[in-house]
């Protein structure tokens, strides 16, 4: 008998505290002992996680209206400045955005102590932050500057928004060119390739557990720096026609999700500023997406491990920012850039992550037991992904 | 072979003799000068590993004593702040030493202050302003909030 499951039927049993529900990780360690079918006959969802940088973020901060009206048209948070050409008091926040007079790589490698990523960490953490605005004035909205200490709760609103996150796969970087350190947002690496960055939680990670965008799409709910999120649109760059292994694994870098969720909901764990040196500053944000086993296929896809995924090993001292297109120096499995080395080219390569594999372990399992309490439903996509089944131009899953 | 940092105060006064010279000359240890702040204007201060065996550590201190040198030895080199650390594993790649590893059953980065030679590489490679060594903070002119001193000749 095929094995099939609705969407209603899995958020039925969520709801009365029978459903069985597993992290990725746990999923691909249950399939391994009893197969894949068996399997499939027991775990109703499946949820995964990551926890890295992800430069393409930012928040909408909504900071309330002042007496006399001011509609701003430049924004500082704790120096650091926002963009204001919006609607009278919503700023936004970008995570790589430097406070006014900072060194940056003017002595290199610059060291980025604090930038917008860094701000919404403080907002989330409670803290808060020196708001500096100014504007033209006008009959509306006379005020020509403003200055207070804002906090989250004084806010009228805050919207986390990452117009692309949850890379599926993404490159191992190296330095096989360049006879110094060079100083990359996957780390410092030495000269000669001797040492390698990667950032991605493997077979943990959102979209290789969905590698063809059956389940994920516009409108999944899921946790977003530890509060709810949804996903909104396909992430910028989403790239689903990348080369891929005979289970749809991509190979390199391919599709990629925008989402957003309440900055109040959310907690310091799982939003933080980062300082990259060399490099600049950025935000790194913990993501947990459910994935429901609807048939075998499904259960065989989330039951992906480390060593089904390769990653392609890019030269960042030349290929990379010449964006010259090279082939890759080679491909890597998650497996081994987890066991902290590898060998490329008959060299022992060691290797370290920028994102945090205990962190996405944490998130997953944290949306596991919400959903087992049946406090966290699936909510079904209202248009899946460019590349999904049914998707124009999409390819048949 | 043993290592031991100690973070050494030149005085004034003997600004113009060249203590490390001579104790090279007459003590068997090696030195490897991490950081050093020399000026003939305010006392010097220099951060350095000494590698030896125990006695000829102990002599390599007596030594500096006698020339007027203060020798104190911190307590760590690096500081691991548990509540930054997300455990990426970034500063392991960057550590020489071995001193930083992940453990292999929770993929938890680990400081094994035993092996930390307080050279400092892991500090850049930190995103998540996790880490501080020694070197750094008399970079950044001072002692620190943190640098919590052992008892000068306590070794």
């Amino acid at each position: 008998m095929r094995l099939e499951r609705t969407w209603e039927e899995i958020n039925e049993k969520l709801r009365a505290g029978s459903a069985v529900v597993v992290t990725a990780e746990e999923m691909a360690w249950i399939s391994r002992s009893e197969g894949i079918r068996a399997t499939a006959g027991k775990v109703d969802v499946v949820t995964t996680g990551t926890f890295g940088p992800m430069c393409s973020s930012g928040a909408f901060l909504n900071v309330g209206h002042t007496s006399p009206r001011i509609k701003l048209q430049k924004a500082w948070l704790n120096d650091v400045p926002a963009y204001a050409g919006l609607a009278a008091v919503d700023v936004y926040i970008g995570a790589t955005s430097l406070p006014e007079g900072d060194p940056a790589n003017s002595v290199f490698p610059g060291r980025f102590a604090y930038g917008g990523g860094h701000v919404i960490e403080d907002l989330v953490a409670g803290k808060s932050v020196l708001f500096r605005g100014e504007a033209y004035g006008g009959d509306c909205y006379p005020r020509r500057s403003v200055e207070a200490e804002l906090d989250l709760a004084s806010m009228g609103d805050a919207i986390l928004v990452n117009p692309r996150n949850a890379y599926q796969n993404y490159n191992v970087a190296v330095n096989a060119s360049i006879e110094r350190p060079i100083y990359t947002y996957l780390g410092i690496l030495r000269p000669g390739a001797a040492n390698a960055g990667f950032s991605s939680a493997g077979q943990l990670s959102p979209l290789l557990n969905d590698p063809l965008y059956r389940t994920i799409g516009l409108g999944s709910r899921i946790l977003l720096g530890g509060g709810e999120g949804y996903v909104c649109f396909h992430g910028t760059q989403h790239d689903p026609d990348v080369r891929r292994n005979e289970r749809g694994v991509p190979m390199e870098g391919a599709g990629t999700i925008c989402v957003a969720g309440d900055l109040k909901g959310m907690r310091r764990e799982y939003v933080r500023g980062v300082s990259i040196r060399g490099y600049g500053v950025s935000l790194a944000v913990g993501i947990a997406v459910p994935v429901p086993i609807l048939d075998e296929q499904m259960a065989a896809f989330t039951s992906v491990s480390d060593e089904d995924i390769l990653a392609p090993v890019v030269d960042y001292g030349s290929d990379y920012p010449e964006h010259g297109g090279a082939p890759p120096l080679g491909m890597v499995s998650y497996a081994e850039l987890r066991s902290g080395c590898f060998e490329l080219r008959g060299k022992r390569v060691r290797c370290s992550s920028i994102s945090s594999y205990p962190r996405a372990r944490a998130i997953a399992g944290e949306l596991r037991d919400l959903m087992m309490e049946g406090r966290f439903l699936l909510s079904r996509p209202v248009a899946p992904l460019p590349g999904a089944a049914g998707y124009p131009g999409g390819r048949p899953a | 072979m043993k290592s031991r940092s100690a973070l050494l105060t030149f005085p004034k006064a003997v600004m113009d003799k060249p203590i490390i010279s001579r104790l090279l000359k007459s003590c068997d240890v090696e030195v490897n000068i991490m950081q050093a702040f020399i000026s003939p204007s305010e006392d010097g201060r220099m951060l350095a590993i000494f590698l030896g065996e125990e006695e000829a550590l102990s002599g390599a201190f007596r030594f500096l004593e006698e020339c007027s040198v203060a020798v104190r030895h911190p307590s760590r080199n690096v500081w691991l702040d548990e509540k930054s650390c997300v455990h990426c594993g970034a500063c392991v790649a960057q550590c020489p030493s071995e001193a930083l590893v992940l453990d292999p059953a929770t993929l938890e980065v680990r400081l094994d202050e035993e092996k930390c030679t307080g050279c400092g590489l892991c500090v850049p490679g930190c995103v998540y302003g996790a880490l501080e060594s020694i070197g750094e903070l008399l970079a950044a002119g001072g002692e620190g909030p943190v640098c919590d001193w052992r008892e000068p000749g306590r070794r």
